[in-house]
């Protein structure tokens, strides 16, 4: 599985997260997780870089957090999506595909 | 609203770190447990399983620190630990962060003392409402050239305060003497004769009871208000609250003290704060022929403070102000129409007229301040070289640069906040200290506030940068390698660096100690100068009042005790005059002086010349040479013919060519009394210790009676030992005399000399600060190169080297740093001598004995903090210094 660089991921992360939690509320691994599915396997995303997006969302009102009980009856933290995160994930949605619209576009112009 | 939430997280990581981190703690654990269990649920065995997930988390504790640094409130919690190290340190090191804290305090304090100075001088705005919208107004001529009496009328006054529409309001004062009886105790106090709306226009609210009401007339019965300053109320009545309502005798009328003013108002003159406030209609109420005075439209003795209209600027307020003064002074015949009013902003003119001797006395604390930095530079780079195995260690384990620089520049700044502290106390006591080293009238308000504050805050961090920055970057140049092969070129540099900046230290001190010295030779020069009267002369000078009695009982007081006094024992002799030299009555009054067919470009007017009133004996008593003709004497009285002595320059520029003995002139134009001209005295200085020579005169008192006059005893003994005797003696004579106030000729030519003396004192201080703080900083380099040498010197001791050889090889290595300081000092101070020209007065800026004797004082103080460290040198035992390493 091909490991992208995280300057990459930088913006696509925090984008990759809101729209795995739009699913529902969901713990660290459940995002991870989530994400590998939608993205077919595409980006695995460490802890490292899992945990401190989730934490910063959180702080920026994006997603919210809760202690709650796992599929398997285990304590776990869950996050769920904000109203300012749903209106963030809006706007990340848009502006990804500017970019990757006008990626397309400059990678077909010869 | 994300705001909010932000703020919340930042304060929650802030201030419950235990939870936040217990919570993230959990969280990890249980997403490596869930972990583990998907991995068992894949088939591994518990051991692969638990191997497996914590290969996937990847470290526990990275994690951590990278969740840690994506807090909102991380930079805090690092910025807090740093400063729990950095306190560490510092206590680790007792005698460095001494003496740091110490010269950090010296040399941030002078500077935050000289910036209330400053502040308080010429850079702070009046303690009034909208001062930033104050100006001031005075009268030049239409061409614009400066006129002799800048002042206002009373009408001018009254057009500009009913016509204005660019200013919101307009006050007039004048400043004059009032004489108040209290119980049995007359005084003679400033007073500030103010319009009746002029606390309400500049906004200010009483420390107790009331201000005026700007009420033109008051009620017939109602009693006459006057205002205390509040240093007045301190100083005569011990801030009692008592006094408020009680009635005073001020100018012969009861007056009632209807309030006393802020501590913080000092009045709008940096130069006078007046003792006592009275509204125009009490003023006129105690002489009603100064209301003829000073509404006539040819008397112009109001100054005019006025507050700007919000958004208009002081030039539409000018050109409207001037429109309105032309349509008034046109229609007054006894008007000056040449007089155009200008306006200017309060603040801007303060910054104007005092601003370059700030901002010089600014830069000489700046100076000391860079002493004080390069002292604890040096401390730092010794210290840094000391902690080079710690900084390469802590290299070594992974930490940045980057993060080691602000490590370091956090200590710096805990540094420079505790001495900031120190120097905030050192400063306070500076100010506190200044009032008592000047005389209770000036205006200034020196005081500690948010703006010192905040000087004090900005000067500290500029602190840390000037002395963090260097050792900073220096250690970030350590390398983990050179580090291991101690002892091999590593103190060069920063040992070239230390030199630099010791060498700078003490130039500097040579310049300020050079500014001190000329200083002080201009104190010298213009108290040993001749200024037309024997200063050095035993004199007993007695102001006094004779509120009572008439001109001709006056007269025969004059002369009766001119008769008297002289038998009382120890009193050699005796005078009267209007003013003496330097007196603190401006010495303004002026006659206009006509003589026929001199052409005076004042038209019939005449030219003005200055003058005093003196009786007979003047001359002998105060010392003044009578270099032609005769002096005034006791023939020259009402009866005989006008008479006058006017001094050389008079004769120079009235008469010149010819003798002026003999010669007549006019008094008050070409209609005026006609004058014979019968002696001429030596120039002498007449207002100021410096001053150009120009025309005076003196006139026989007995011909040219005026209100004030000043008594004039000299003797052999003390003459405050007469003062008794002699306020009996006039008793005796006049009971209507009542003595207000005596002085000797020291103290008053001490109060004349004020300004030069304060600023020998400030310099020489500042200078001998500076002195001692590059003593300090060589000595500290001294010891420094010692310590590191003791291997050295234990080698050349055991292969024979005499104490004595040490010592001199020490002493002479920093006598060659202090030595080069001294003539880059001298060098530095002959190139900036222009700098220093306008404040000196009978002596050169390069005077060679001044820079001979700076030099000798410095390189004595600097030798000797030499000394110290090369004596301790000597003491060196081989043995130990050999075994040492």
């Amino acid at each position: 599985m091909p490991h992208e660089p995280t300057t990459l991921l930088q913006g696509t992360l925090d984008l990759l997260i809101l729209k795995s939690l739009l699913a529902g509320e969901m713990h660290g691994l459940g995002v991870s997780r989530r994400i590998e599915q939608i993205t077919s396997g595409t980006f695995a995303v460490k802890p490292g870089s899992l945990f401190p997006a989730l934490h910063r969302m959180e702080e920026q009102g994006w997603i919210s957090s809760f202690w709650g009980d796992s599929e398997n009856n285990r304590r776990a933290k869950f996050y769920r999506l904000t109203k300012p995160g749903r209106k963030q994930l809006e706007l990340e949605t848009k502006r990804w595909g500017r970019i990757s619209w006008a990626i397309a576009q400059a990678l077909q112009a010869s | 609203m994300s705001l909010l939430i932000k703020l919340r997280s930042f304060l929650h990581n802030l201030f419950s770190v235990r939870s936040v981190e217990a919570d993230l703690d959990h969280e990890l654990q249980s997403h490596l447990e869930m972990l583990i269990e998907e991995n068992l649920r894949s088939g591994m065995s518990p051991n692969e399983a638990r191997r497996a997930a914590q290969i996937d988390l990847g470290g526990l504790e990275q994690v951590k620190e990278q969740v840690r640094d994506e807090r909102l409130a991380n930079w805090l919690h690092s910025v807090i630990s740093d400063s729990r190290y950095a306190l560490r340190q510092l206590r680790k090191n007792p005698g460095f962060t001494t003496v740091a804290v110490l010269t950090l305090a010296l040399g941030i304090g002078v500077n935050i003392a000289m910036f209330s100075i400053a502040d308080a001088v010429a850079l702070r705005p009046l303690d009034v409402k909208d001062a930033a919208r104050i100006i001031r107004m005075w009268n030049k001529k239409v061409s614009g050239a400066y006129a002799a009496d800048p002042g206002f009328s009373w009408p001018e006054f009254e057009a500009f305060r009913s016509g204005s529409h660019s200013l919101s309001g307009i006050v007039a004062s004048d400043r004059r003497g009032v004489l108040l009886r209290h119980g049995e105790e007359t005084r003679q106090l400033l007073a500030n004769i103010v319009s009746p709306n002029y606390f309400d226009v500049l906004g200010i609210k009483p420390a107790r009871g009331r201000l005026f009401v700007a009420d033109e007339f008051p009620a017939p019965d109602a009693p006459h208000p006057i205002v205390f300053s509040f240093d007045f109320w301190q100083r005569e009545y011990n801030g009692d609250p008592q006094i408020v309502g009680k009635t005073v005798v001020a100018n012969q009328l009861e007056c009632m003290v209807v309030g006393i003013l802020p501590r913080t108002y000092r009045g709008t003159e940096a130069f006078l704060n007046p003792d006592v406030y009275v509204p125009l209609p009490t003023w006129y109420a105690m002489n009603s022929s100064e209301r003829i005075h000073y509404e006539a439209a040819d008397v112009r003795e109001f100054q005019l403070l006025g507050k700007l209209q919000p958004g208009v600027s002081p030039v539409q307020a000018q050109v409207e102000l001037a429109a309105i003064q032309k349509l008034v002074n046109d229609q007054l015949p006894k008007a000056d129409p040449d007089r155009l009013v200008t306006v200017k902003l309060d603040l801007d003119e303060k910054r104007q007229s005092l601003g370059t001797v700030v901002l010089l006395l600014l830069c000489i604390t700046g100076l000391v301040l860079l002493i004080a930095c390069a002292n604890v530079v040096n401390l730092l780079l010794a210290r840094a070289e000391a902690r080079r195995t710690e900084i390469a260690m802590r290299l070594a384990i992974g930490a940045s640069r980057l993060r080691l620089v602000r490590q370091l520049l956090t200590e710096m700044l805990v540094l420079a906040c505790i001495a900031g502290v120190f120097a905030y106390l050192f400063a306070d006591w500076i100010i506190h200290l200044l009032p008592s080293l000047m005389p209770p009238i000036f205006g200034f308000n020196f005081r500690m506030d948010a703006r010192t504050a905040a000087f004090a805050v900005a000067v500290s961090i500029l602190t840390v940068f000037i002395a963090g920055i260097a050792p900073a970057l220096g250690s970030m140049r350590t390398s983990i390698a050179a580090t291991a092969k101690e002892h091999a070129t590593s103190g060069r540099r920063t040992g070239r660096l230390k030199n630099v900046l010791v060498v700078v230290e003490v130039a500097i001190s040579a310049m300020l100690l050079i500014a001190a010295g000329l200083l002080i030779r201009t104190l010298i020069a213009v108290r040993s100068q001749d200024l037309g009267f024997d200063q050095a002369r035993k004199m007993l000078i007695v102001t006094f009042d004779n509120t009572g009695d008439s001109a001709d009982q006056y007269q025969a007081f004059l002369l009766q005790a001119l008769e008297r006094l002289p038998a009382a024992p120890g009193v050699q002799s005796v005078a009267f005059a209007g003013r003496i030299p330097m007196w603190e009555s401006g010495g303004g009054a002026y006659k206009l002086v006509w003589i026929p067919g001199f052409n005076t470009g004042w038209g019939e007017e005449g030219v003005r010349v200055n003058y005093t009133a003196v009786s007979p004996g003047y001359f002998s008593t105060i010392g003044t040479r009578i270099v032609r003709g005769r002096p005034i004497n006791a023939r020259d009285n009402q009866t005989s013919e006008p008479v006058a002595v006017i001094n050389e320059m008079s004769a120079r520029s009235l008469w010149p060519g010819q003798d002026p003995i003999g010669q007549h002139f006019r008094i008050g134009g070409s209609r005026g009394k006609d004058v014979e001209v019968v002696g001429i005295a030596q120039d002498g200085h007449y207002n100021e210790p410096i001053e150009d020579p120009r025309p005076y005169m003196f006139l026989p008192m007995a011909q040219d009676p005026s209100g004030d006059t000043v008594l004039l005893i000299s003797t052999k003994l003390d003459p405050r030992s007469l003062v008794g005797s002699i306020r009996s003696q006039l008793r005796s004579i006049d009971p209507n005399v009542r003595v207000l106030a005596t002085t000797t000729l020291q103290e008053h030519m001490r109060v004349a000399l004020f300004a030069n003396r304060i600023l020998v004192k400030l310099v020489t201080s500042v200078g001998v600060l500076a002195l001692i703080l590059a003593a300090i900083g060589l000595y500290g380099v001294i010891s420094y190169s010692v310590s590191r040498s003791t291997h050295e010197i234990g080698v050349r001791m055991a292969l024979g080297a005499a104490p004595s050889d040490i010592l001199w090889s020490v002493i002479a290595r920093g006598a060659t740093l202090a030595l080069t300081g001294v003539v880059l000092g001298l060098l530095a101070a002959v190139a900036f001598r222009s700098v220093m020209a306008s404040m000196l007065f009978g002596v050169r800026p390069a005077d060679p004995l001044t820079f001979v004797l700076v030099a000798f004082v410095l390189l004595s103080v600097t030798l000797l903090a030499c000394y110290v460290p090369a004596w301790r040198a000597t003491r060196v035992d081989p043995v130990v210094a050999l075994r040492y390493e």
